[in-house]
């Protein structure tokens, strides 16, 4: 079962080629990263994914359809969308922000109901932020915020979730919370997520398939494994990269590391 | 310079021609007339007729040369009427202009409404006579009543025409605070009747706005040679005008200015009636005629 | 770039040739030293082409600074309060001090508009002087002496008409002494100003990033206030107020260069040879109708421009995202606010039908009273109430749509599209004519809507750019409606009272027809809150939910533009109560669109209600706008507000 595929997309502006001739196909079930330099497209691509504009070339699928050939509340109940940077919420409470994502379900003039009360407990609870849901979002910590966009995306119940750089306002301790957060949600729930990710062993530990892009074209997609051999990425950052063996896992260093002027 | 209080007891002998001020047992069957249009209200007070109420009477009574009778209640401003006051005391009729009707028509639940017609382009003295002769209809005034008020200002006017004989076109202008901009008094205005009635011609011939007014820079007014220039004083602005006229070369190149054919007169209100024009006759001859 | 370079040439041929155009007989032959001709060139004709450049440079430099600051598109010295600081005190000067206003109009001037500018330092004064308290706190200042000046001259209209004119503007000039006069106050503090460019420019990077840099945040922003405060102000000390420039300066250098950040040369250049371009319309004008104000002429075109860049422009330098407001940490909504207020209309609504005021002083009115009392009162106190209710309604829906706390229903431009309507009926319709108010302005807040519809569909509908398309069409009408004024009979003076939010003119099946509105648009908002949630986020948060944004916006500007319209129709353009209630109720913890709307229409009409028994009572028999009560009480506590949240 596939959720995406992308045959020969492109998108482009009056005078930039941002994105061309992708095909590639994202497997449903699985966690699918994103990665590449600045400005290679990643967020390009996400947002051809969710739908947020439209490819000037080829097509993107979705579940089987054209993106835009989903309505956007029956698109929104499957495909489940946050941006790089959320906006600030001023004065708005943990528990409506979550709430916000049942607006597919009941719709602009249905009753919020004991679904969607259930619905957002239980995201609330998978983020551990019940304690929290009477709180302000603008005076959580980071972690806590980003954990309550995240929530709200499980609330609105879709099966597939799109991220863009969901770790990059984050610390280490808070990355590696919330990217496992995710991971388990996909197994557990068996949820797919794809997500741009910048740091290339957090991609590798947590993801099952990664997406390459370099200038707007693809250059790899593959299984994990694949894609973070040392001659790859050296290939898509255009930098030396070497990979060292620990606990009988390989963790990628760039060779400017060890260099004599490091 | 004549101060306004002097014209004031002139302006009221001349009056004593008008019936006294309406007393007795005449004002228990006049009519109860509330005057929203200030041209009314001049027209009713030179006929000697009292109103019971005028809108905004005190900006009204600092308006006109005249002390305003006792007894008048202010109604409020002519744009928003109090509706609630108006209605307590109990008008016959109202005399309005058309505006008031848009902006509180509800004083028609009050009493009949007498429209007062804003006509732009007419001669403002034949204007007020027509006015003055129908409030003095609308008063129940004997039939002699509103020529004799006529009459008596033709006389007034004419009486000045020997005085002044020769003396060519007259400019009346308001200059502005900074001396650079001129607001004259073109065709239809009060200035235009009163100077053809003094057997003066208007130097402005230019265009003018439905108030017979038009807003000017200097530069015109430097090619009208031979003119006596007016300029009508607002006591509170006089010496910054004054200052700033004397800053300017274009002022001291005026040839009304250089050649000293130049004066200030006393402020007059522009859409006024009978007494206003009266006054403003008044200010005239006596600046022109002691230069 | 082939496009731009040619609007700029084109501009900048259509600006010579105007000028040409006065200057032309001096040209081709020119005149003796000694005659009349050569002193109206070198007295008046160059003398006003070198203050049209020079103030149009000055003016908008200040605008572009301003904007950098607030790192927001529509910020100009007069949205701090200067210009209605000045003038209010010009006002206050000439009614208390009339010799220090004979003396020195121009010192008068520039205290008015310093104490403007500390009143509003000091309301926002706090850590690194956050733009949005000073934002806030300016556009309060200039609401507040604005509607104090309104009152000062419907009281006093004989004394300062002349002010009032003085003020539309003029560069009519008469020799060089004004112009060099104002050169020698602006031009070192212009210098200065160029100085400051470097901190401005880490200043846009936000105030964390630009102390990190080592920017003294608070010391710079002073300087550039203070800097730009005094240009304007010795600005309008010299000319009158000359609104728009330092708006449309900036756009105009933003739209021709194709850069977020044009510079300050190319944003001072621009507005000179605009303020130019208007300026000789102006004159040319001025010929056919008597001296139309420099004013008012450049609101004729900036309108246009403002349009045109809104729609065209690919990137406005705008910021799309929400700006958010430092207020005061939530309180926790209170559940008895709903019902108190509830209870409070109808109980406010009875004391001001209970007491009254006659020649004696204050009155009870007995039950025999009582059927001429409402006869009489009712309709303007349920007209002044549901107004109040349909604004803030309309004000809290902008704010949240547009994502921005500054937006309120004039903003749309349908008062003034409303008032030139009004003042085109009064002056060109036969004076016999029985016209309705409220059928005219509603025919012309309909019109105005609908263009600012159609726009604002061309423009995507996109918040910031709806925004300048409001403010373009309304400075426009409002053009026009100064032109039509000056040409205009005595009616026009009626105008004065329609733009201060009069109550007088209705009968109760007109005051109901606001409560009408306000009534269907709660309802409304109420159903399909939701929307207005998620609008107010951000558009991609909003997509990702399923929300399409195309319908549900257009549908609630749709709603804020026909809650607007009844408001303005039923009282004028009255800003005040559709700015500060949305605020009132989050500082009371009603943030969530719902209760918000609901909170927000029981506010306005409460206060609306409060303020127009206050004002039949206050100067009796005079009435006194409720809008203006309203600014008067309101303005200060919510200044007090913004400064316990900067604090």
């Amino acid at each position: 079962m596939t959720a995406f595929v992308l045959h020969g997309a492109g998108f482009r502006t009056d005078d930039r080629i941002l994105l061309s001739d992708i095909s590639l196909t994202v497997r449903q079930g699985r966690v699918t990263g994103i990665l590449g330099p600045n400005g290679s497209g990643k967020s390009t691509l996400m947002r051809l994914m969710a739908g947020q504009i439209r490819p000037s070339e080829g097509e993107v699928l979705f579940q089987g359809r054209r993106v835009a050939d989903h309505s956007a509340r029956d698109l929104a109940r499957h495909l489940a969308h946050l941006p790089q940077i959320p906006p600030a919420v001023p004065g708005m409470g943990l528990r409506d922000l979550v709430a916000l994502g049942r607006y597919p379900w009941h719709g602009a003039l249905g009753r919020f109901g004991a679904s969607d009360h259930l619905a957002v407990e239980a995201a609330l609870t998978r983020t551990g932020l019940a304690a929290f849901s009477d709180r302000q979002v603008d005076l959580l910590s980071g972690g806590e915020r980003q954990r309550g966009w995240i929530a709200m995306l499980l609330a609105q119940g879709a099966d597939c979730l799109l991220l863009d750089e969901p770790t990059s306002a984050l610390d280490l301790c808070h990355q590696i919370e919330v990217l496992g957060l995710l991971r388990r949600l996909n197994r557990e729930q068996g949820l797919t997520v794809v997500m741009v990710l910048h740091d290339v062993n957090l991609a590798a530990r947590f993801c099952d398939d990664l997406i390459a892009l370099r200038e707007g074209r693809l250059v790899d997609a593959a299984s994990a494994d694949r894609v973070t051999q040392p001659d790859r990425l050296s290939e898509l950052y255009g930098l030396d990269m070497e990979a060292l063996a620990w606990r009988g896992r390989p963790v990628m260093m760039p060779s400017a590391l060890f260099g004599e002027d490091a | 310079m004549m101060k306004r209080r002097d014209f004031l007891t002139r302006g009221t002998a001349l009056l004593c021609a008008a019936p006294a001020l309406a007393q007795g047992p005449a004002a228990e069957t006049a009519p109860r007339l509330a005057a929203i249009d200030w041209g009314a209200a001049e027209a009713l007070i030179a006929l000697g007729i009292r109103p019971v109420a005028i809108s905004d009477s005190h900006y009204f009574a600092s308006r006109m040369p005249f002390d305003l009778p006792a007894g008048i209640a202010d109604i409020g401003p002519f744009w928003e009427i109090n509706l609630e006051y108006l209605s307590r005391l109990a008008p016959d009729l109202i005399l309005a202009p058309a505006s008031a009707l848009v902006m509180t028509p509800r004083i028609v639940e009050i009493a009949p409404v007498q429209i007062i017609p804003e006509e732009a382009g007419t001669d403002r003295l034949d204007l007020a006579a027509r006015l003055a002769a129908e409030m003095a209809k609308i008063a129940v005034l004997p039939a002699d009543a509103a020529p004799r008020l006529i009459e008596d200002t033709r006389n007034t006017i004419a009486a000045h025409r020997q005085r002044l004989a020769g003396k060519g076109a007259v400019l009346v202008a308001v200059p502005d605070v900074s001396g650079r901009l001129f607001t004259v008094y073109g065709r239809a205005s009060l200035p235009d009747a009163v100077l053809l009635r003094l057997g003066l011609r208007n130097a402005w011939e230019g265009p003018a706005n439905a108030n017979g007014t038009f807003r000017t820079g200097i530069e015109p007014l430097l090619e009208m040679t031979d003119i006596n220039l007016l300029l009508v004083e607002i006591a509170s602005m006089r010496p910054r005008v004054e200052r700033a006229l004397t800053q300017s070369a274009l002022w001291q190149a005026l040839p009304a200015i250089r050649e000293g054919r130049f004066g200030w007169i006393e402020d007059f209100y522009p859409p006024g009636g009978l007494l206003s024009a009266r006054h403003l006759a008044n200010v005239i001859a006596d600046r022109l005629g002691a230069a | 770039m082939m496009g731009r370079g040619m609007a700029r040439g084109l501009l900048l041929l259509v600006c010579i040739g105007l000028a040409l155009q006065g200057l032309w007989p001096a040209i081709i032959a020119p005149p003796a030293s000694d005659s009349v001709a050569w002193l109206i060139l070198t007295q008046s004709s160059l003398p006003r082409l070198a203050m049209a450049l020079l103030a149009g440079f000055a003016l908008s430099l200040t605008g572009e600074v301003c904007q950098r600051i607030f790192a927001n598109p529509l910020a100009e010295p007069g949205l701090l309060g200067l210009s209605d600081g000045a003038s209010l005190a010009l006002s206050l000067c000439l009614l208390v001090a009339p010799g220090l206003w004979q003396a020195a109009p121009g010192l008068v001037a520039m205290l008015g508009a310093g104490a403007a500018l500390i009143l509003v330092l000091a309301i926002a004064w706090g850590p690194g002087l956050q733009a949005q308290s000073l934002l806030l706190a300016g556009v309060m200042v200039s609401l507040c002496s604005a509607a104090a000046q309104a009152l000062l001259v419907l009281f006093n209209h004989d004394f300062l008409q002349a002010l009032l004119l003085w003020q539309a503007g003029s560069l009519v000039q008469s020799g060089w002494g004004a112009g060099i006069r104002m050169g020698l106050q602006i031009l070192p503090v212009i210098a200065a100003l160029f100085l400051m460019q470097r901190p401005l420019q880490l200043l846009a990077l936000g105030d964390g990033a630009a102390s990190g840099l080592g920017v003294d945040v608070r010391a710079a922003k002073l300087i550039l206030l203070g800097g730009a405060a005094w240009v304007t102000a010795a600005v309008m000390a010299t000319l009158g107020m000359i609104g728009f420039i330092g708006l449309a300066g900036p756009a105009l250098a933003r739209g021709l260069s194709g850069r977020a950040r044009p510079g300050m040369v190319q944003a001072g250049i621009w507005g000179g040879v605009l303020l130019l371009f208007a300026d000789q319309v102006a004159r040319i004008l001025s010929g056919l109708v008597g001296d139309v104000p420099v004013g008012a002429a450049s609101g004729l075109f900036i309108g246009p421009l403002l349009v045109m860049l809104s729609l065209r422009a690919r990137r406005l330098g705008l910021p799309e995202r929400g700006v958010s407001v430092a207020m005061r940490p939530l309180r926790r909504a209170n559940p008895v606010v709903p019902w108190a207020l509830a209870l409070a209309v109808p109980v406010l609504i009875l004391a001001a039908l209970i007491l009254g005021r006659d020649e004696g002083g204050l009155i009870l009115h007995g039950i025999a009273d009582l059927a001429g009392v409402v006869h009489w009162r009712m309709p303007p106190l349920l007209l002044a109430g549901g107004a109040g209710a349909c604004l803030s309604l309309s004000g809290m829906i902008l704010q949240k749509v547009l994502r921005n706390p500054l937006a309120s229903p004039d903003l749309l431009g349908l008062g003034s599209g409303a008032g030139l309507a009004f003042a085109l009926a009064l002056i060109f319709l036969p004076g016999d004519s029985l016209i309705s108010r409220y059928l005219v302005t509603g025919i012309g807040a309909g019109a105005t809507l609908a263009l600012v519809a159609a726009l604002g569909l061309r423009a995507g509908l996109a918040p910031a750019r709806v925004l300048l398309i409001g403010v373009g069409i309304g400075s426009s009408a409002h053009a026009f409606l100064v032109l039509v004024l000056a040409a205009g009979g005595p009616k026009g003076a009626a105008l004065l009272s329609w733009f201060s939010g009069s109550t007088g003119g209705a009968d109760l099946a007109q005051a109901m027809l606001p409560w009408g509105v306000a009534g269907l648009a709660l309802a409304l908002v109420l159903m399909l809150h939701r929307w207005f949630d998620l609008l107010a986020l951000d558009d991609a948060i909003a997509q990702g939910r399923g929300l399409a944004l195309r319908p549900a916006r257009g549908l609630a500007l749709l709603l804020a533009a026909l809650t607007a319209a009844a408001g303005t129709i039923a009282l004028g353009p009255v800003s005040f109560i559709g700015l500060v209630v949305p605020h009132l109720a989050a500082s009371l913890g009603y943030r969530a669109t719902a209760s918000a709307a609901l909170i927000s229409a029981l506010i306005g009409a409460a206060l609306m209600i409060l303020a127009q028994s206050l004002g039949a009572m206050l100067a009796w028999p005079w009435p006194m706008a409720p809008g203006l009560i309203c600014a008067m009480i309101c303005g200060p506590w919510f200044l007090w507000q913004i400064r316990r949240g900067a604090a």
